[in-house]
């Protein structure tokens, strides 16, 4: 379903914001998909796809949802982003098909040269800032691909029970979202699916199939996913206090 | 308003569905279907700010969905009417119930 196609008049190639909101089937239990939750007055779904709408080079928005959920995505789309463009994929069982289905929406505009990049989000972190986004985006062009990430300088090493080793250097907690090249992108997924090989995120992925060298980017602490029922009072008391803005 | 989803609990380690009650736009009470584990918030205070601040909006935002859908908003305009006013007193209920709570238990959210 095509909601609203954002119009341009420019012909330079912009990037393409993906929002995953699919979940994992085997977690859906008989509740909603937490994406969307409420948080802070609108569904945590909505909170990443309006951070996506107000940076100026994001040119096309997808958000890659369950079939189950169409009518509340459809509700979403028109209580919540009124102004702004959103184009529903439903995707697959997993995170990699989900993927793999918002890249092919994407692939004629990526061979036609007008989306270079595309930027591929967890919807379960709804905090994520324009700023952050905009980082990635200017990294990804750069560079080939980034992925923010937190510095993970406490993790150690432990093997049976026992610690092994100090603490690990050059570690980052990796968050989202995780941009790259578009078309070295849709081919490293589209041999990944020949192949069946399953990654832990895009990067993985990215990692295996393509020469694409990786930036990191410095992520931001308030870019959390919505884990513990705690991390919503944490989230929607963030809101509250920068005036339900991102 | 009240919804469930499965979440990752702090208290058993299971990802299991949670009820999750709401006033507004604040989170009132997240209840673990598994282990019973629940977070109980003191939101007395936000809520009656975030109460003023919906109703001065609400004009606006009755005028957009109308706007939009004006036989829709027609159509559901009495039945909202005529139910707004309990839900408002449940919500109330709501969050008193759970603030007294959870002041005479050490509010773990504040």
């Amino acid at each position: 379903m095509i909601a609203r196609v954002r119009r341009r008049t420019a012909r330079t190639p912009y990037a393409a914001g993906v929002v995953l909101a699919g979940g994992s089937g085997a977690r859906m239990g008989a509740g909603m998909n937490k994406v969307y939750l409420p948080l802070a007055g609108r569904r945590l779904v909505s909170w990443s796809l309006a951070a996506f709408g107000r940076v100026p080079e994001i040119g096309v928005l997808v958000l890659v949802a369950r079939p189950d959920d169409s009518k509340l995505v459809d509700w979403v789309l028109d209580r919540e982003l009124t102004d702004t463009p959103v184009e529903v994929v439903y995707g697959g069982d997993t995170r990699q098909e989900s993927e793999l289905s918002a890249l092919r929406r994407l692939a004629s505009r990526v061979d036609d040269g007008t989306v270079d990049v595309v930027l591929l989000h967890d919807a379960a972190r709804p905090l994520v800032s324009p700023a952050l986004i905009a980082g990635v985006l200017h990294a990804a062009r750069e560079h080939g691909g980034a992925i923010p990430g937190l510095p993970a300088d406490d993790v150690i090493t432990v093997t049976d029970d026992v610690v092994s080793g100090p603490p690990l250097d050059a570690v980052i907690k990796a968050q989202t979202p995780q941009g790259f090249r578009a078309a070295p992108l849709i081919d490293a997924y589209e041999q990944a699916a020949r192949e069946e090989f399953v990654g832990t995120d895009t990067a993985s992925c990215m990692e295996r199939y393509s020469g694409v060298p990786v930036r990191w980017v410095h992520g931001d602490q308030h870019n959390f996913k919505i884990t513990y029922p705690h991390d919503l009072t944490i989230a929607e008391q963030f809101l509250a206090a920068s005036e339900y803005r991102t | 308003m009240s919804e469930h989803a499965v979440l990752l609990c702090q208290h058993c380690g299971e990802e299991a569905d949670h009820r999750l009650a709401y006033a507004g736009r604040l989170l009132v009470t997240s209840e673990c279907q598994n282990c019973g584990h629940t977070i109980e918030r003191d939101v007395r205070s936000r809520y009656l700010a975030d109460l003023k601040q919906r109703v001065a909006t609400k004009p606006i935002r009755m005028w957009k969905r109308f706007a939009r859908h004006p036989l829709g908003f027609a159509r559901s305009l009495p039945g909202t009417t005529v139910r707004k006013p309990s839900e408002l007193l449940d919500e109330v209920r709501l969050v008193w119930c759970y603030g007294r709570r959870a002041s005479n238990t050490h509010d773990r959210d504040s």
